[in-house]
């Protein structure tokens, strides 16, 4: 791995990857080759071409055509019946090390890989084998595998979660002391939360448990108003993580991640007070991932402050393609290179004819 | 002109004299829009109901005396001042509402002016004969209710003239809610026909408050005898309840036809095709979102769609381009690299300028599948090629009732075989390409509606004639 300040290191690799990317990934290099931006041409990675997320649903973006070691797809559920993407991984070995590394720094500071200790870890999502497409189960699989206790498992279903295991689970962790890390999609445990106010479960978590939570709306649907406020508004849905767990807010870690990328960005806040520095309160840009953040309309890069489309370039895309541009809206805090701020997503829907709504046109400037 | 910085606040309200003289405003909320402030109206719920009280009042007394001849002459009138290029109300207007909406200059003048031109004593006269022998088939005057709330959209700078039209032709009284992005031409405007017939601004009164400000939108809904909007449906759907009566123009595209015999001089048809896709960026309900081209002619479809390409480059000099609001960008570059990644399909993607990162100038998405979906705005049409256009007519049925208008450029016979189809998608208005943007008045009022839907909701037509 490299390190994070080590920006020569990072092109040398990422214009390499792209060499490669470009010589073995044939819908990436007609994409290259109509902007005439070909490995020949261009001499730093800012220059790379991005694909946008939605050739993931069009195009087989890999470089080792044939059986993937997995085959990740989107979940679809954010846009409706819309076609899913897909991301094929040819090979497995770097998107480990990428997920396993920024686990280490970020959910499991205090369980150095080294030292083969282990917590109990329960995932509110559904197993492997009921969601083999889905690259967050895949993830916490792993990290389930790696630094889960034997009794670690998941708890969710396709029909849902099974509310009464999970408070049972909980019941017995608190019982015994031993902190638990959980596991799951922001939805999920804001519908958990839902059923503890209506059921009147609270639970005390012992000290050093976690949650990490991902995924923004998706599995809203149903979701009722208690519930979708938790959703929307992150410090409701710290307050929840409080009322209902007993967990502080720094142990509560929001991981951005997409199944078009190897590698995740995880909120700063556990590993840093649990090595006892500063929060800088920002996502963290792994070292071998690099962020631009983009004026869609021209396609340039706007300074750190500024709201903008977010590029990543994550090494960890090796065989397929390692510039993704996303429809995720996103910041760089002036002053923490390796800092991101997510502001949520550019929804892109169509234009309402006759519509705009005349409030919200009044109090945006332009 | 004076330039917009140097504008100072604009007002854009208009009250009746008559009120503002018994119960003046108490206080005035300024909103600054890029550089242009705007001072509005900031009144409590209870100011919205004694403003309907008191054009209820000015209706009884004052709609009695308004004869069709004298509101056509009042129309025509204002019209005439307006189109005077160094009228100050036009000029303040013009100078205003590009940093409103991000139009280009000459799009808001030209679309202005087209309205404008409809205001003739000859057109207004034929519709209000039109609307009559339509309503008296029903059993009807032309005549409206006492007082009427009106919800105008932004996309469109100036589309009130068209409603106040209908509002004046129907004698009612109005409370007119501007949109942000236009505030300035409802507020003007309606000062012209206050100056020119002060009666007629005792019936008249724009007032903008947030779409947030519920009790506002429910005193006033409760106070009118009906609602006429235009806006995004969930606009429509709030209004609705808080209105016993409305009349809701909600979320409607369009598209074009081209019959391959209509192919022969396709560089002037794809200019005229962006002409249509540039004016408004697309984003009122009459922009055309794909194009289906008829395969046989003596250009390929695929050649048409690098022609639009072209001619939506050509746009960019006389319409600069609108400032693209970051999601419809990201929308807009995710639908371009699908279009790009299909190409083993057939798809391809068509630039003005050849750079397919780059938005502005807008592009031709060229599409195999007939299947209809819509697009981003701000200048992107979809171009699908069909063997015969029944394949087009078919494909569109999933947008049954939801298409405004239809763009042709057909001979008469391939028309005729085509309109039942045509019909079965129940589009309010079919016309040339190149004209798509400009309807006539008559449409507005008659074809969508709004002068007869105003009329309809007159409680007792026979007993209520002035």
């Amino acid at each position: 791995m490299i390190e994070r300040a080590d920006d020569d290191a990072f092109d040398a690799l990422a214009l390499e990857v792209f060499a490669h990317q470009y010589a073995r990934n044939a819908p990436y290099r007609s994409f290259c080759d109509r902007r005439g931006l070909t490995p020949d041409r261009i001499d730093q990675w800012r220059r790379i071409p991005a694909v946008p997320t939605s050739a993931f649903k069009v195009a087989e973006l890999t470089c080792r055509p044939g059986e993937p070691a997995a085959l990740f797809l989107t979940s679809g559920t954010t846009q409706g019946m819309e076609r899913r993407g897909r991301h094929p991984v040819a090979d497995l070995a770097l998107p480990h090390a990428a997920i396993l590394s920024n686990a280490q720094t970020h959910l499991f500071p205090d369980l150095p890989l080294s030292e083969g200790r282990r917590m109990l870890i329960l995932s509110l999502t559904p197993p492997p084998s009921e969601r083999p497409r889905s690259s967050l189960i895949h993830m916490i699989d792993l990290l389930m595998r790696r630094w889960g206790t034997g009794e670690s498992r998941f708890l969710g279903a396709s029909d849902g979660l099974d509310g009464e295991a999970l408070r049972q689970s909980l019941c017995r962790t608190a019982a015994g002391e031993r902190p638990v890390a959980l596991f799951g999609t922001t939805a999920a445990f804001a519908r958990w939360f839902d059923e503890c106010a209506a059921r009147g479960w609270r639970e005390a978590l012992p000290p050093g448990s976690r949650v990490m939570d991902t995924g923004g709306r998706k599995g809203v649907e149903g979701l009722r108003p208690p519930a979708l406020r938790a959703m929307d508004h992150r410090d409701t849905f710290l307050s929840s993580c409080e009322r209902f767990l007993g967990l502080p807010s720094h142990a509560v870690v929001n991981e951005y991640g997409m199944t078009e990328l190897g590698s995740q960005f995880y909120d700063d806040h556990f590993a840093a007070v649990t090595t006892g520095k500063n929060p800088l309160g920002v996502k963290i840009v792994p070292p071998w991932v690099r962020v631009r953040v983009i004026d869609p309309a021209t396609g340039e890069e706007v300074p750190d402050g500024a709201p903008g489309l977010l590029c990543h370039y994550d090494l960890a895309n090796l065989h397929s393609v390692m510039a993704v541009r996303t429809d995720d809206l996103g910041m760089k805090p002036p002053g923490v290179p390796d800092g991101l701020h997510l502001l949520g997503r550019a929804a892109g829907s169509e234009p309402r004819g006759c519509s705009l709504d005349p409030s919200t046109a009044l109090l945006t400037p332009r | 002109m004076t330039p917009v910085h140097q504008l100072g606040a604009l007002q854009a309200c208009h009250l009746p004299p008559r009120l503002l003289a018994t119960r003046p405003l108490r206080s005035v909320r300024s909103v600054r829009h890029g550089p242009v402030v705007i001072e509005m109206v900031d009144e409590e719920p209870a100011y919205y109901r004694l403003l309907a009280d008191h054009l209820r009042a000015a209706h009884a007394s004052i709609a009695p005396q308004l004869t069709d001849d004298h509101v056509i002459e009042l129309l025509v009138q204002a019209a005439r001042l307006w189109r005077d290029p160094a009228h100050p109300r036009r000029q303040l207007a013009l100078s205003v509402l590009p940093a409103l909406t991000g139009y280009a200059p000459a799009m808001i003048e030209e679309g202005l002016d087209h309205r404008l031109a409809q205001l003739t004593p000859e057109r207004l006269g034929r519709l209000a004969e039109d609307a009559a022998d339509r309503l008296a088939d029903q059993g009807r005057w032309l005549q409206g209710p006492p007082v009427i709330l009106l919800v105008v959209a932004g996309h469109i700078p100036g589309l009130v003239i068209d409603d106040l039209a209908a509002v004046l032709l129907a004698r009612s009284a109005c409370v007119i809610r501007p949109s942000a992005r236009d505030p300035i031409i409802p507020a003007c405007f309606v000062r012209t026909l206050a100056e020119l017939d002060p009666r007629v601004g005792e019936l008249l009164a724009v007032a903008w408050w947030p779409r947030e400000a519920e009790a506002i939108s429910a005193a006033v809904g409760g106070a009118v005898d009906g609602v006429a909007a235009s806006g995004d449906d969930a606009t429509i759907a709030d209004l609705a309840r808080q209105a016993a009566r409305i009349i809701g123009y909600g979320h409607r595209r369009s598209v074009a036809l081209i019959g391959a015999e209509a192919l022969t001089d396709a560089g002037a048809l794809a200019a005229r095709m962006a002409r249509d896709v540039c004016w408004y960026e697309q984003l009122g309900c009459l922009s055309p979102h794909a194009v289906y081209v008829e395969e046989g002619g003596s250009t390929t479809a695929r050649a048409f769609a690098e022609q639009v390409a072209v001619a939506l480059g050509d746009e960019t000099s006389h319409w600069p381009p609108s400032t693209i609001p970051i999601e419809a960008a990201s929308a807009i570059l995710h639908l371009r690299a699908e279009v790009e990644f299909r190409h083993a399909g057939g798809a391809a993607l068509f630039t003005p300028f050849g750079q397919a990162d780059r938005l502005a100038g807008g592009a031709a998405l060229y599409d195999p599948d007939p299947a209809p979906r819509p697009s981003p705005g701000y200048r992107t049409l979809w171009v699908k090629p069909v063997a015969r256009l029944e394949t087009a007519l078919e494909a569109l049925m999933p947008w049954r009732g939801r298409i405004e208008s239809i763009g042709l450029a057909l001979s008469e016979k391939r028309l005729i075989e085509l309109q039942p189809l045509i019909d079965r998608l129940t589009p309010s208005r079919q016309t040339p390409i190149g004209t798509m943007q400009e309807p006539p008045l008559r449409w507005r009022l008659l074809d969508q509606g709004l002068l007869m839907q105003l009329a309809a909701w007159t409680e007792t037509p026979s007993d209520a004639r002035f």
